[in-house]
C-alpha cells in the first residue's frame, strides 16, 4: 500500500506577521491565524473522512497550537499526535527572534555574504544549514513512507520545503523556490505534490 | 489596591488540559477549537465596551495560553500585539509537583497532602508548589507599581484571576476561593470597588 501525506504549516504568527525570524524561537498565533489553521482543518476533513492516519507534529508551541485546532476539527485526539523533535524549524542558532531579514543583512554583512556564495550549507552561528534540516528530516521521511497509509504532518515554513524536495527530489534551487502558503497545506501521493488551498487570505 | 482606572480582567480560553480535567499551573497546553472560539468571543465582547483614550495598558501571563489568548483579544480590539507587556506575577498559581496531573493521578501519589489542603486551601502549598496566600503577595506588589490612573487589561488565568478581584473588591479568603474562573466571559472591575461580568 502507498503512503499519502497531508503537509502543513502553521498559522500566520505574530512575529510572521511583522517579519521577526523564529527559527526554534516561537510566537503565538495571530486572529488570521487561527482562521487559517481552521480552514485547512475543515479542507482537510473532507480528504480524510473515514479515513486512518497517523498525527504527527513538531513540538514548537505554534504548531502545537495549529494541531489542536486541526485535531478539533478532525475530531482527532491530540493525546494521539506524535511529537518528533526532527519536524522542527531549521534554527538560526544565535539569531533566532532577529528583528528581520533585512536587519541580518545590515548587521552582519560578512556573514551573509558568506551565505550568498552557498545558502544550502550556510549556518547562522550556532545554527542549521538546510542540508543540516535535510538531513534529520530524510530519515523521518523514509520512516513514515515505509509505513504507507495516511500521515498528517504539522511543521513549519522551511521543513515543509525540504519535506517537499526530499519527495520529488528537488535541487536546493529548486527547494529555495518554494512556497510555504498558511492559508492552504500540501498533499504528497504518488509521487507527485498537490496544494489544497483555503478560502482565506 | 487603590486604583484610579477600570480594569478588565480575562482569562485564557480552554485548553487541551482544562478540558481534560488535568492542572495546568506553570506547565501548558494548547487553546482547544473551542478555546480559540472562546477567546476570540472576548475580545468581541471587550471591543464593545472598552472606553478611550486609548492606549490602554495591556498586560498578560508569559506562560502560552494566556499569550495565545492575548494576541487573539488584541487582534479583535486592533491593540498591537507587539505591546502587549508580559510580567512574571501574573502567571498561574502553581501546584508544583501536582501540575499536569489528574485528581486521580494526586489522590494515588500524595492523597494525605491532599488531604492536608482542605483544611487550609488558602496557606496550604503542594509540594514545590504556591499557596493562594503566597499568589496574594506577588498580585500585590505588581498592582503597587502599575499605572493607576488608565484603563488597564489583563489576561491571566483562573486561579490567579481570583485573587485579584479579591483584592480589587477586598474579600476574605473563603470568599476568593468561592469566586468562580469562566471562559466564556470576563469581570470589569471599577475603582469603586466593584465589578460587573461581561457575558461573551
Amino acid at each position: 500500500m502507498s503512503s499519502i501525506i497531508y503537509l502543513i504549516r502553521h498559522g500566520e504568527t505574530t512575529w510572521n506577521r511583522i517579519g521577526r525570524l523564529q527559527g526554534q524561537a516561537d510566537s503565538p498565533l495571530t486572529l488570521l491565524g487561527t482562521r487559517q489553521t481552521e480552514a485547512v482543518g475543515r479542507a482537510l476533513q473532507k480528504l480524510v473522512k473515514n479515513q486512518q492516519y497517523r498525527f504527527w507534529c513538531s513540538p514548537l508551541g505554534r504548531t502545537r497550537q495549529t494541531a489542536s485546532i486541526i485535531c478539533d476539527v478532525l475530531n482527532f485526539d491530540y493525546n494521539d499526535v506524535i511529537f518528533d523533535d526532527r519536524l522542527k524549524e531549521i534554527t538560526l542558532g544565535e539569531r533566532d527572534g532577529y528583528a528581520n531579514w533585512q536587519a541580518l543583512l545590515d548587521d552582519f554583512p560578512e556573514e551573509m555574504s558568506i551565505r550568498a556564495d552557498d545558502p544550502w550549507n550556510f549556518a547562522h552561528p550556532d545554527g542549521e544549514s538546510s542540508q543540516m534540516v535535510q538531513d534529520r528530516l530524510k530519515p523521518l521521511l523514509d520512516q513514515i513512507l515505509e509505513m504507507s497509509g495516511a500521515h498528517i504532518i504539522v511543521a513549519h515554513g522551511v521543513v515543509s520545503k525540504i519535506i517537499r524536495g526530499i519527495y520529488l527530489d528537488l535541487s536546493s534551487n529548486e527547494i529555495f523556490a518554494l512556497t510555504r502558503p498558511q492559508n492552504a497545506f500540501h498533499v504528497l501521493s504518488n509521487g507527485s505534490v498537490k496544494m489544497i488551498g483555503t478560502n482565506l487570505k | 489596591m487603590i486604583m484610579q482606572g477600570p480594569l478588565y480582567l480575562l482569562r485564557h480560553g480552554e485548553t487541551v488540559w482544562n478540558r481534560a480535567k488535568r492542572l495546568q499551573g506553570h506547565k501548558d497546553t494548547p487553546l482547544t477549537l473551542k478555546g480559540v472560539k472562546q477567546a476570540t468571543a472576548l475580545g468581541n465582547a471587550l471591543g464593545k465596551i472598552i472606553e478611550p483614550p486609548w492606549p490602554q495598558y495591556f498586560y498578560a501571563s508569559p506562560i502560552g495560553r494566556a499569550r495565545q489568548t492575548a494576541v487573539i483579544i488584541a487582534d479583535m480590539i486592533a491593540y498591537d500585539s507587539e505591546k502587549i507587556i508580559h510580567h512574571d506575577s501574573l502567571k498561574e498559581i502553581t501546584f508544583g509537583n501536582w501540575d499536569g496531573l489528574n485528581m486521580e493521578e494526586i489522590l494515588a501519589n500524595d492523597a494525605e497532602k491532599w488531604a492536608q489542603r482542605k483544611d487550609a486551601k488558602w496557606q496550604f502549598s503542594p509540594p514545590n508548589g504556591e499557596s493562594y496566600e503566597q499568589a496574594g503577595l506577588r498580585v500585590a506588589s505588581f498592582f503597587s507599581k502599575m499605572p493607576t490612573d488608565h484603563p488597564i487589561i489583563i489576561v491571566a488565568h483562573g486561579s490567579l484571576n481570583k485573587v485579584i478581584r479579591g483584592q480589587w473588591l477586598k474579600l476574605r479568603p473563603d470568599e476568593i476561593l468561592a469566586l468562580d474562573e469562566p471562559q466564556d466571559g470576563f469581570y470589569y472591575l471599577t475603582p469603586d470597588g466593584k465589578e460587573t461580568f461581561i457575558k461573551a
